[in-house]
């Protein structure tokens, strides 16, 4: 039944290609999600292990993002500390966060949401190293 | 009973006459056409379309096949065509079975029962793009083969009249023009003469058997006319879908005893048509054939193979240029299309920009420091919750609204792309036209249409609402939504049966793209994670507000949806995605055979 | 100078001015007060006082201003009370009186009219209104004939004698033979001056010279007599009419000045010549004579500060034997000076010994001003008609309900014309209502001087509306001021007490009593403060033992008399002060408490306990509240003591960032917030 006069398209590579194409998309989602997100391979910080022991994460990189709370404080020379609001496990958890004098072209403004790797220095504050709107 | 002539009496201009003997071991090899016991039958409960057709017929040959109205006559031809296919049997053209090999495009001339050609577009200009669609060559030479086969079909005078004012039978004429360009060895007129005047029905039937003697060609004519039997070479009757009488035209009132052919129908009436199949089956078949004969018959198909050999069809994307050309043209030839695209392009953005005719507000920001009051954080709060509603949801709805227009434009633009001129798509498909070719027309034309619609609109909008941003940036994802749209809805085109299917479908198309988009209202999470992906419009909003990053209607936008934003590349990843699943879908839409 | 000055002026000074001394204005006396040993009354009889030189600057008004004195205000509001004169002994008696004037009036008076009216005068004293003042003026009268009577006869005495004298005289001269010069000094100068003569002459004119000198002096005598008689009588009855002009009996004044002119024909000389006729008195051992002989000196001007009179005898004689000399410094009196100009008056302190020196001493003090009886007579007449007027202007005023006013002007001419017809036929109803007003008012002065504000509030409230012209403002005033001066001391009392410090205590206490005695609040502050004493020490034991045992509710809730009791005592007084200050906060701190929980704010409640645990950390109310609102907004409580301990431990970071979770919680934490902001500034230090 191949008469050039009628071509049937077999249902099979309609659903294949349906399925091909999402797969494609979904290929481009995983290799451009890369770029979104600069932060991937860090670890996101875990609030609640944060809020029980701070002073045991000294040292180690994560990547933390939420939302911009308060201004806490700020010194010209150290940096400015604001106060972040983090998701996890469906709660909020405020922290603090230092963001070092390095950064201090960014323009944070409360409710933005933002995307940092931090380091826990030695007193337990995180200090955001890079920084970026989420 | 007389055993009618299966030996036809081939009319020269010479007045030769050949007598070809029929063979049917060796039929295959001297008849051209051969049909052996086609059957079709469609479904178990319904009675068969063609039941047990054989009949045989020579090169250079006028053959008619005649029948009561419902008898399968067209269908038959179509079977021979290859348009529909048969159930069972085999059909042999010049010894090869057509299922294992088909007839080369322009071997074949199907001239259809009601013409398609384009009323925007002159005789002139139907017979040359459908000249260039079919064959290959310098458009010198194609313009001459068009002088040609007008000044055959007797079209000369209307060369530049348009093809929508033609009457009936200038139509027909045209129509079976335009299958001569290619000049085939098989060419199958489905009633081309019915509903004419006698005069030019004359006519045709005798440019038809003129047509016949030319190379040899085979002309098989579907007509209930009877008046001109005799200027048949062969009649074919067909009732009920048997097969009652496949012999020469002179025999045909003594088998049937009828005075006159006309009045043949009142007395197939009398009998059950298989009565009448079996009648003929049992007939005997002339026998042997001399060496004679066989020339006449072997020079035809040594012509018809030096045809075979060369490539005849033009080039894929020769074929393609063509269409665009030629879709351009139309396009302009209508002046309502041109004021609806225009009015759409123009209007649309006008639309957006009511609603921030006066550019985007300022954004005041939030007190920052933890010590205020907790009665002035609330009222901060408030405020800002009002003004993120407001300049947010203005943000958001702008871009939007934007995407929406765009989107609405596309599907506009190619909704009824294919549909619209399907069966004349199938008609040059059948002539030689590649699915890809026409897609890749299509698309050419589309784009333009796309590319104006999401430049002005960007632009535009941009102008007057002064949105902050990079441009091209802003650009990209409406051209991709715009292209991603029109090529879904070209698809849906392609695979529609009715215009209104097509619109109906490209409308639903549109009209879901806003509410699952996740703009206006967020859907819960694990239904928009299954159904974001195919909302072309999410994507494009996404990837609009994106360039919006730096800005605070970033923010804002972000505190009044729950909607997740996208990232701007991967944005316009998924809208190529979807422009290339549409594209892909309409292909295959194209390719399928869909004859009314 | 009108009349009513005048008299002022002549009473002033020629009376006794022995007020009563004027209570209740000790210190309010500007130049004015009298010394108590003053003989009160006049000749004995009751005389209504003045005193000009007093200013009671107590009220405004003519009323009070000069006759501020309460036997004058009692005589006015006798006279008020009493019925109008209209009886028919009144109109007898008025009958009388005027009879006798017209019979005694200029260009009547012949011996007939005199005896006429002199018979009339017993039939006038018959009448009470009368005071038996004609009688005694019927009596002058008699004494005058009797001194004229004498006085002829006293003449033919004289006249005999002097025959005798000549005839001594010629026999004196016969029997000296010639003589040596004999000089009679002449003269006003005082000379002594004696004749020298032989022994043998001597012997012989001895006893001659003793008859003569015999006779010499009855002749004197009966000369001094004579005079002494008539100037008696007239200083008689000139004193009569003056006392009659002080007396305000201006009609007597009248009859007794028609008596005079025509019984001794000088009416018009001048009462100064009352000097001259003292003047010519001879010395005698006498020693009010003498005084009045010097008083009476002419020369003696009526200046002087301290009154010291340097008198000098004068002496003219008939004869020009006679030598007198007088002389002497009187210094009996003493006083201010008396000006004649305006209305300047001052003090005069009168030794008055005898009546002669007193009268001559007024006189001559008169005789600057009232220069005759004449004078007085018109004088007379001029109050007679200034009463008739006052009368009238009184029953005017009264029509237009301007009270005060007519009060004072019927007083005035009540002061002037107490005698006279026209104030005593004012009809009682006529009066009723100047009563009503001097009532009140002399009720309103007698509330002021006893400091009972209140009654005198009400009195000023009724006046007002009685009488259309009385000032309220001013009395209003005054009470108010008394009033809160008053209550100013109270409170400066309750504060001392309060303070411990008795002496500003009684202090104060004593001048808010002396400023308003009845004084409501004065009652039960004494009490209040005064019945401590007693409960003050158990109180003191109390507190101590309490304060031991660190049992500051109870404190707390027995805190008044804790207060009471510390007051005198200091250092208790800020251990006291520091427990109910602690106890105070805490409970303000479980009262907020209370509030928030109420409200639905446990976390707010727990805060609120947890800052006055600070204060108070033993208190069980706030340890039980805190208990409860720990469990109602547990996570918060949770949060904040997990942030505490963290920041303890030195966990800067997670201190923080509980710190920022109990803010989440609770956006108005305090602890919260000043945690926050705590370790952010050390963060970023």
């Amino acid at each position: 039944m191949s008469r050039r006069a009628h071509q049937k398209t077999p249902q099979n590579l309609f659903f294949g290609l349906i399925a091909g194409f999402f797969l494609l998309a979904a290929i481009g989602a995983y290799v451009l999600q890369k770029g979104s997100n600069p932060y991937r391979t860090t670890e996101p910080l875990k609030p609640a292990d944060y809020f029980e022991n701070a002073n045991s994460l000294r040292g180690n990189v994560y990547q933390v993002e939420g939302v911009i709370l308060n201004a806490l404080a700020q010194n010209p020379e150290k940096g400015r500390l604001f106060s972040i609001s983090v998701t996890s496990e469906s709660k909020k958890w405020p922290m603090p966060i230092l963001i070092p004098a390095k950064l201090r072209q960014i323009n944070l403004q409360k409710n933005q949401s933002y995307r940092a790797k931090c380091k826990v220095d030695d007193t337990g504050i995180l200090v955001a190293e890079e920084i970026q709107k989420s | 009973m007389v055993t009618p002539r299966l030996f036809y009496q081939k009319r020269s201009r010479a007045g030769d006459f050949f007598y070809v003997a029929f063979d049917p071991l060796s039929a295959f090899s001297w008849g051209m056409l051969v049909l052996e016991s086609i059957d079709l039958q469609l479904g178990e409960e319904t009675p068969p379309l063609l039941s047990g057709i054989s009949a045989w017929y020579p090169a250079g040959h006028f053959g008619a096949i005649i029948g009561p109205s419902g008898c399968g006559k067209s269908t038959l031809l179509k079977v021979i065509a290859g348009i529909v296919p048969h159930t069972s049997g085999s059909i042999y053209w010049q010894g090869k079975n057509l299922e294992a090999e088909d007839l080369p495009p322009h071997e074949l001339g199907y001239v259809p029962q009601f013409s398609c050609t384009q009323p925007h577009l002159t005789v002139r200009e139907n017979l040359m793009y459908g000249a260039r669609l079919r064959q290959r060559g310098p458009t010198s030479e194609i313009s001459s083969r068009v002088d040609q086969v007008t000044e055959e079909t007797g079209l000369t005078e209307l060369m530049e009249r348009r093809a929508g004012v033609l009457s009936g039978g200038q139509l027909r004429r045209l129509a079976l023009a335009m299958e001569l360009t290619t000049q085939p060895s098989l060419l199958l007129a489905d009633e081309v003469t019915s509903g004419l005047d006698p005069k030019s029905e004359e006519e045709i039937t005798e440019l038809l058997a003129s047509l016949a003697q030319e190379q040899g060609r085979l002309v098989l004519l579907v007509t209930h006319s009877l008046r001109q039997v005799q200027i048949y070479d062969s009649v074919t009757v067909l009732t009920g879908g048997q097969l009652a009488y496949s012999a020469d035209s002179r025999d045909l009132a003594e088998y049937f005893q009828v005075n006159s052919p006309e009045a043949l129908y009142p007395v197939l009436g009398t009998r059950d048509s298989k009565d009448w199949a079996s009648v003929w089956a049992a007939q005997k078949k002339p026998e042997a054939t001399s060496a004679k004969d066989r020339i006449g018959e072997l020079e035809s198909l040594a012509i018809s193979e030096q045809k075979e050999n060369t490539s005849y069809l033009p080039g894929f994307f020769s074929q393609a240029a063509t269409w665009f050309e030629r879709r351009i043209r139309i396009f302009f030839r209508d002046p309502a299309q041109v004021f609806l695209q225009l009015s759409l392009l123009l209007v649309f953005p006008i639309v957006v920009t009511l609603f921030a005719y006066r550019g985007l507000p300022e954004v005041r920001n939030m007190a920052m420091s933890s010590d205020t009051g907790v009665v002035e954080m609330l009222k901060e709060s408030l405020a800002f919750t009002i003004q993120s509603s407001r300049v947010g949801t203005l943000v958001s709805g702008l871009a939007m609204f934007q995407v929406i227009l765009l989107a609405l434009m596309g599907s506009n633009n190619s909704a009824r792309e294919v549909i619209g001129d399907r069966a004349i798509m199938e008609k040059e498909k059948l002539a030689g036209l590649r699915p890809g070719s026409a897609l890749v027309g299509m698309g050419l034309f589309l784009s333009i249409l796309v590319l104006a619609q999401s430049i002005w609109m960007t632009l535009f909008v941009r102008a007057v609402c002064q949105f902050p941003g990079d441009p091209f940036q802003q650009f990209l994802p409406f051209l991709f939504v715009t292209g991603a749209v029109t090529s879904l809805c070209l698809a849906i085109s392609s695979w529609s049966s009715s215009s209104e299917q097509a619109s109906l479908g490209s409308l639903y198309l549109v009209g879901f793209q806003l509410p699952l988009s996740g703009a206006i209202l967020a859907l819960p999470d694990f239904l928009g994670v299954v159904t974001r992906p195919f909302i072309s419009a999410y994507w494009a909003w996404s990837g609009y507000l994106q360039t919006l990053r730096d800005t605070r209607f970033y923010d804002l936008v972000k505190f009044i949806t729950e909607t997740p934003l996208a990232a701007a590349n991967l944005s316009l990843w998924i809208l190529l995605v979807h422009i290339l699943l549409g594209l892909v879908l309409a292909y295959f839409g194209i390719r399928r055979s869909q004859w009314r | 100078m009108n009349i009513w000055t005048r008299w002022i002026v002549v009473m002033g000074y020629f009376l006794p001015l022995a007020a009563l001394p004027q209570e209740g204005d000790s210190k309010a006396a500007t130049g004015g007060a009298r010394p108590p040993q003053m003989n009160p009354g006049f000749l004995g009889r009751d005389v209504p006082v003045v005193d000009p030189g007093s200013d009671n600057a107590t009220f405004d008004g003519k009323l009070f201003n000069l006759n501020n004195n309460r036997l004058f205000r009692s005589r006015f509001e006798k006279y008020l009370n009493a019925p109008a004169e209209t009886s028919e002994a009144d109109q007898q008696y008025e009958k009388v009186m005027n009879e006798i004037l017209s019979l005694l009036s200029p260009g009547k008076v012949n011996t007939e009219n005199l005896d006429a009216a002199w018979k009339l005068l017993p039939k006038a004293s018959e009448y009470r209104s009368d005071a038996n003042l004609c009688n005694a003026m019927a009596d002058v009268v008699y004494s005058v004939w009797l001194a004229k009577n004498e006085v002829a006869r006293l003449e033919m005495a004289n006249r005999t004698l002097q025959k005798e004298k000549s005839a001594l005289e010629w026999n004196y001269r016969m029997n000296i033979g010639s003589s040596p010069k004999i000089t009679t000094p002449t003269g006003t100068n005082p000379t002594t001056q004696s004749s020298i003569l032989s022994p043998e002459d001597e012997a012989r004119v001895e006893p001659i010279k003793e008859a003569l000198s015999d006779v010499r002096s009855t002749l004197a005598n009966n000369k001094l007599k004579k005079e002494a008689s008539i100037v008696q009588a007239k200083i008689d009855f000139q004193t009569m009419i003056i006392q009659y002009f002080a007396q305000r009996r201006f009609r007597h004044v009248l009859i007794g000045t028609r008596f005079y002119r025509a019984l001794f024909g000088d009416g018009d000389n001048r009462i100064s010549a009352l000097d001259q006729i003292s003047s010519s008195l001879p010395v005698d051992k006498d020693a009010g004579q003498v005084k009045v002989k010097a008083k009476l000196d002419p020369k003696v001007s009526g200046r002087g500060g301290s009154g010291a009179y340097v008198g000098a005898g004068t002496g003219t004689s008939a004869d020009g034997t006679r030598k007198s000399s007088g002389a002497g410094a009187d210094t009996s009196s003493s006083g201010g000076a008396f000006s004649a100009e305006g209305m300047q008056f001052g003090v005069e302190n009168l030794g008055v010994e005898s009546l002669i020196s007193a009268g001559a001493s007024g006189l001559k003090a008169l005789g600057k001003m009232i220069n005759s009886l004449g004078q007085l007579d018109s004088l007379a007449n001029e109050a007679i008609r200034d009463v008739d007027e006052g009368v009238e202007a009184y029953k005017f005023l009264l029509e237009k309900n301007e009270l005060k006013s007519a009060t004072e002007r019927l007083f005035e001419t009540f002061m002037m014309g107490e005698y006279l017809p026209s104030v005593r036929k004012l009809s009682r109803d006529e009066k009723r209502r100047a009563l009503e007003f001097t009532r009140k008012t002399n009720e309103l002065l007698a509330a002021l001087e006893v400091n009972d504000l209140s009654r005198a509030e009400d009195l000023i409230r009724e006046l007002s509306q009685t009488a259309r012209d009385f000032d309220t403002s001013k009395p209003l005033a005054v009470v108010e001021t008394a009033k809160t001066v008053s209550a100013m001391h109270l409170a400066k009392a309750k504060a001392a007490a309060a303070s411990g410090d008795k002496n500003t205590l009684e202090t104060e206490l004593r001048a808010a009593t002396e400023i308003w005695p009845r004084n409501p609040a004065l009652a039960e502050v004494s009490s209040a403060i005064f019945s401590q004493t007693d409960v003050q020490q158990q109180s003191l034991n109390d507190f101590d033992r309490l304060l031991a045992q660190k049992n500051f509710r109870q404190i707390f809730d027995d805190k008044v008399r804790f207060i009471a009791a510390t007051a005198m005592f200091p250092d208790r007084q800020e251990k006291l002060k520091s427990v109910l200050d602690r106890v105070q906060s805490a409970e303000a701190a479980l009262t907020r408490s209370l509030e928030l929980a109420k409200r639905g704010d446990p976390a707010g409640a727990w805060e609120s306990v947890e800052r006055g645990f600070a204060d108070y950390p033993d208190d069980p109310k706030l340890n039980q509240a805190r208990a409860d609102y720990t469990t109602q907004a547990a996570e918060f409580v949770h949060s904040i003591r997990t942030a505490q301990e963290m920041e303890r431990k030195r966990q800067i970071g997670s201190s923080l960032a509980w710190y920022l979770r109990a803010y989440q919680d609770y956006p108005n934490s305090e602890i919260a917030r000043d945690g926050i902001d705590r370790i952010s500034a050390d963060i970023v230090k």
